[in-house]
């Protein structure tokens, strides 16, 4: 930890189950805050304002969840996987966000803001996308809303992703390959951000997952704890009892904390969130358990970098959890114990994937595969529990990676 | 408190700015990639740009420069893969003799890293007056701030066209060196040209601060430089510095060219400081 940065730091999860986190300057205890250049201050200080005066606002509110119902289509159900839970030797019940329009969790986010950036009269929106989920999600909210949309996408995620490059094309975004840096999901954010600063006053900054700045990490947030409010009322209806762990997968972390925040208030849940493990200790993309403190797009979290402070490159076969930060709230979670993070590796994820659409009939994405792996290696440690899995999206944006593995020499 | 207290730094770095708009007509404050283009070429590039320089800015080279366009993303990438760092840079400055006040300029995270108060202390050890940190605003300004003063250094505050005036009256007032005007929003590097909002940005400026404005980002030419120095005290050159440099020209001669002096005719009629 930078004794500097953590001074004056305060903040309990008393603090933040009771919403007094983050606090007015952006952070949960040491973690979080707003690290951007001047020329955006001004427009992060208005995009607060604007969500805050927004999410209060009635009429907004009955439009994002009428949209959220029937064009997004929640609640999604959840599902227990039987042939799963009989093998593995615990109960495995899956939040089926792959069920959600365009395939992922990402649409709850992408939609509720494409609905504030109309909502305060932004003319353009831009995003970044690691997966192509996010570029997808916010290129359909922006069809529907009526605004004009932008995605910048790592060259080297949109030849992995390659389907979600279609369908971002087909819904009227335009796409810009970014070739810079590593040429991932860090390197379009930093590229988003440059044109960000180009028109701060016109164009509205669609973040995609729990990172960045304050206000994102909040607003995120926000929009994603649909996941864990609605899987709480589920359990609680069909179960009769809470479970005992909740899994998911963290990239930059919005799905997790979406359901982690339905969760947080019942200690006796576990929250376990998988970092992508890549292909060992050395080469991953797991920024809480290999990481350290510092700041990166924004905010101070955990990073995976050099002892000069220099970021590293990441690895992972899923473009999604490939970004060397995560959310400053999830940092928050770890630092106080209130969430356990672990990693699984790409093959243990590959292994999880393939048990996955063999015995349930569902393809998942390699970023929800790394939680099934996680969620297999719980039930091994503790059989015969209750295990939630935050199912966050569907498969068919890998089909190209796998198949490109299936048909390598040594694959 | 604080604000109003001498710091050497910004002592120095006022004087130098105050000194060069009087006799030259406006000072000129370069910026170089630290360790570009290689380690054993930057230190010429750093004794040629000093001599033509009022005050010198060198950039910590960072694996995600936001607030930077392609030239300085590419250079830092160089740089980087060159091996510079902190403590490289540091022990440059060390033993090499350079009498133009120095500023350096880094991004959080590299700071962070190497920890505020040994940074700031070896900072102050070696000649450097000042700091300017592009992802540190206003409001996440302490405990650095306050690091940096304790050692006798400034950290250089930045303000741009769509700064709010309360906002900007608020910074202009803790500044501390000079107030760093990005003349456009954008990245460094950027090509528009430099138009009437630019000036009207300085304009707006020089009503919330009493103490030197130098304008960056975009300046390119002698052009450039000439019609922002009648609304400031001085100009920031990076990105056409190194390109000129990819060029092979001679850093010294193309900051001549920005800055043509023939001490006579440049006089500023102002008055002497
Ligand atoms: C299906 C899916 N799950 C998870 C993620 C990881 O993002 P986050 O950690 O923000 O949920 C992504 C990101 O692209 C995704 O597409």
């Amino acid at each position: 930890m930078n004794p500097e940065m953590t001074e004056n730091a305060a903040g309990t999860i008393q603090d933040l189950i009771e919403g007094r986190l983050p606090d007015e300057t952006g952070r949960f205890g040491p973690f979080g805050g707003r690290f951007v250049s001047e020329t955006l201050m001004h427009a992060i200080t208005l995009l607060e304002n604007q969500a805050r005066a927004a999410l209060n606002d009635a009429a907004f509110v009955r439009e994002l969840e009428s949209e959220l119902a029937d064009w997004v289509g929640r609640p999604t159900p959840l599902t227990e996987a039987r042939s799963l839970s009989r093998e593995w030797g615990a109960t495995i019940l899956l939040k089926r966000e792959d069920l959600a329009h365009t395939g992922a969790h990402k649409i709850n986010n992408a939609l509720g803001q494409a609905l504030l950036a109309r909502w305060s009269g932004a003319k353009e929106v831009i995003a970044e996308t690691g997966a192509g989920q996010h570029g997808v999600a916010t290129a359909a909210a922006c069809a529907r809303a009526g605004l004009p949309c932008t995605v910048y996408m790592g060259a080297v995620d949109a030849k992995r992703q390659a389907p979600n490059v279609d369908r971002m094309n087909r819904l009227g975004a335009t796409v810009i390959e970014v070739t810079s840096g590593d040429a991932t999901l860090r390197s379009a954010v930093n590229e988003a951000m440059r044109r960000w600063i180009k028109n701060p006053e016109t164009i509205y900054y669609l973040l995609g997952s729990a990172i960045g700045p304050h206000p994102y990490p909040w607003l995120v947030r926000e929009m994603q704890k649909i996941i864990g409010t609605e899987s709480r009322r589920q359990i609680m209806d069909r179960f009769k009892r809470l479970p005992d762990s909740v899994v998911a997968c963290v990239g930059g972390g919005s799905n997790a904390i979406g359901l982690f925040h339905g969760f947080l208030a019942d200690p006796s849940v576990r929250l376990i969130g998988v970092e992508a493990g890549g292909t060992g200790t050395d080469r991953n993309a797991a920024s809480i358990v290999h990481g350290t403190p510092g700041v990166l797009h924004g905010c101070y979290t955990l990073l995976l970098q050099t002892d000069d402070g220099q970021v590293l490159e990441t690895e992972s076969i899923s473009a999604g959890l490939d970004y060397p930060a995560v959310g400053p709230e999830h940092a928050f979670l770890s630092s106080v114990g209130r969430a356990e993070y672990r990693t699984a590796t790409d093959d243990q994820a590959l292994a999880a994937f393939d048990e996955c659409c063999a015995t349930e009939g569902i393809i998942p994405a390699l970023e929800t595969a790394h939680a099934l792996a996680a969620a297999k290696q719980l039930a091994t440690e503790s059989p015969g529990e209750l295990i939630l899995v935050g199912f966050s999206g569907r498969g068919d944006k890998d089909l190209p990676t796998l198949r490109a593995k299936q048909d390598a020499p040594n694959g | 408190m604080v604000d109003t207290e001498s710091i050497p730094g910004a002592d120095r770095i006022e004087s130098a700015i105050r000194s060069a708009k009087y006799e030259k007509g406006f000072a000129l404050a370069p910026f170089l990639t630290a360790g570009y283009p290689s380690l054993d070429r930057f230190p010429d590039f750093l004794q040629g740009t000093a001599a033509e320089a009022d005050l010198i800015e060198l950039g910590i080279p960072f694996t995600d420069p936001v607030a930077d366009g392609p030239t300085i993303q590419r250079t830092s990438r160089t740089a980087l893969e060159s091996g510079a760092s902190i403590p490289w840079i540091l022990d440059l400055l060390a033993t090499t003799q350079i009498d133009t006040p120095i500023i350096i300029m880094s991004y959080l995270n590299p700071l962070l890293a190497y920890g505020f108060d040994r940074f700031a202390k070896d900072c102050a050890s070696v000649n450097v007056c000042g700091l300017i940190v592009p992802d540190m605003p206003f409001e996440e300004r302490q405990p650095l701030n306050q690091i940096a003063n304790n050692h006798g250094l400034c950290v250089i505050r930045m303000v741009s066209p769509v700064t709010p005036n309360d906002r900007m009256k608020q910074i202009c007032t803790a500044a501390r060196g000079f107030i760093y005007a990005t003349t456009i929003c954008g990245t460094t590097g950027a090509d528009d040209a430099i138009d009437v909002s630019a000036e009207q940005l300085l304009t707006r400026v020089r009503t919330h601060s009493s103490i030197p404005i130098l304008a960056g980002f975009g300046i390119r030419t002698a052009n450039d430089a000439n019609r922002l120095s009648h609304h400031c005290d001085g100009v920031i050159i990076g990105s056409a510095l190194l390109e000129a440099i990819d060029r092979n020209e001679d850093p010294a001669d193309f900051l001549r060219n920005i800055r043509p002096i023939s001490t006579a005719t440049n006089k500023n009629p102002g008055i002497k400081p």
